[in-house]
């Protein structure tokens, strides 16, 4: 591997170099997360609450368009949150039948 | 009494739930759902909390807006939501379609412990304890 610095080897970096790297945003609001990530879907820590059900701010460690996408991009973050959020910052729209029919 | 609210300008009535597990708990979003006898979760969330289908007590098939869905009956250390928390919590592990936005159905295996007043104009949900 070469870099600016000169060439390295694997065996030269630490075990934290090796983690994969997840890129956290900076806190932002509700209404920021979801102009900044428009309809997808977002995985949230250090959420503030208002009301226990209202976030009022958070930082996003991932984000995309199937719900999968951002709880496997924040996977490398579980042992460093216990609560990751995980929310859909579109308009929320009823299915053409019901969910669940006799 | 408790209090919480929705924004009636949704088209299904949303509520936070928080689902606990082995690798932590997970604030979510659920509709609120009295059409639907048992609390459901997408897998995405069970798997992501470090439950196993293994851990599944038994195989469940519901008829959904997508088709017919097999799914499993599994129970989570802790389920919370409307400002209440139960232990040992049973939940149904069914897919749900993508575009809709929401993580699971709040339905009445959760739902008839409480007396609750829907008021959907208010954008608000009263919640006693039966």
């Amino acid at each position: 591997m070469l870099t600016s610095d000169g060439p390295r080897t694997l065996d030269v970096m630490s075990e934290a170099h090796a983690q994969p790297a997840v890129q956290v945003s900076e806190s932002l609001s509700w209404a920021e997360i979801c102009d900044r990530y428009s309809n997808q879907w977002v995985a949230l820590v250090e959420i503030e609450w208002e009301d226990e059900d209202v976030v009022r701010a958070a930082r996003v460690a991932g984000a995309g368009p199937r719900r999968a996408d951002p709880l496997v991009q924040a996977r490398a973050l579980q042992t460093h949150y216990e609560e990751i959020g995980h929310f859909y910052t579109g308009r929320v729209r009823a299915p053409l039948r019901g969910f669940f029919v006799p | 009494m408790k209090v919480r609210r929705f924004d009636p300008a949704d088209d299904l009535i949303i509520v936070k739930a928080r689902l606990y597990g082995p690798r932590g708990h997970r604030p979510l979003s659920l509709a609120f759902d009295t059409a639907a006898s048992e609390t459901h979760i997408v897998p995405e969330i069970i798997d992501d909390l470090g439950y196993s289908p293994r851990q599944g007590e038994q195989i469940t098939s519901v008829t959904s807006a997508i088709g017919k869905e097999r799914g499993y009956m599994l129970r989570v250390s802790r389920f919370a939501s409307l400002g209440f928390s139960f232990d040992d919590f049973a939940v149904h592990v069914h897919d749900l379609p993508e575009g809709i936005g929401i993580d699971g159905l709040l339905g009445l295996s959760f739902l008839r412990r409480f007396n609750y007043e829907v008021r959907s104009v208010e954008g608000r949900i009263l919640i006693d304890r039966a």
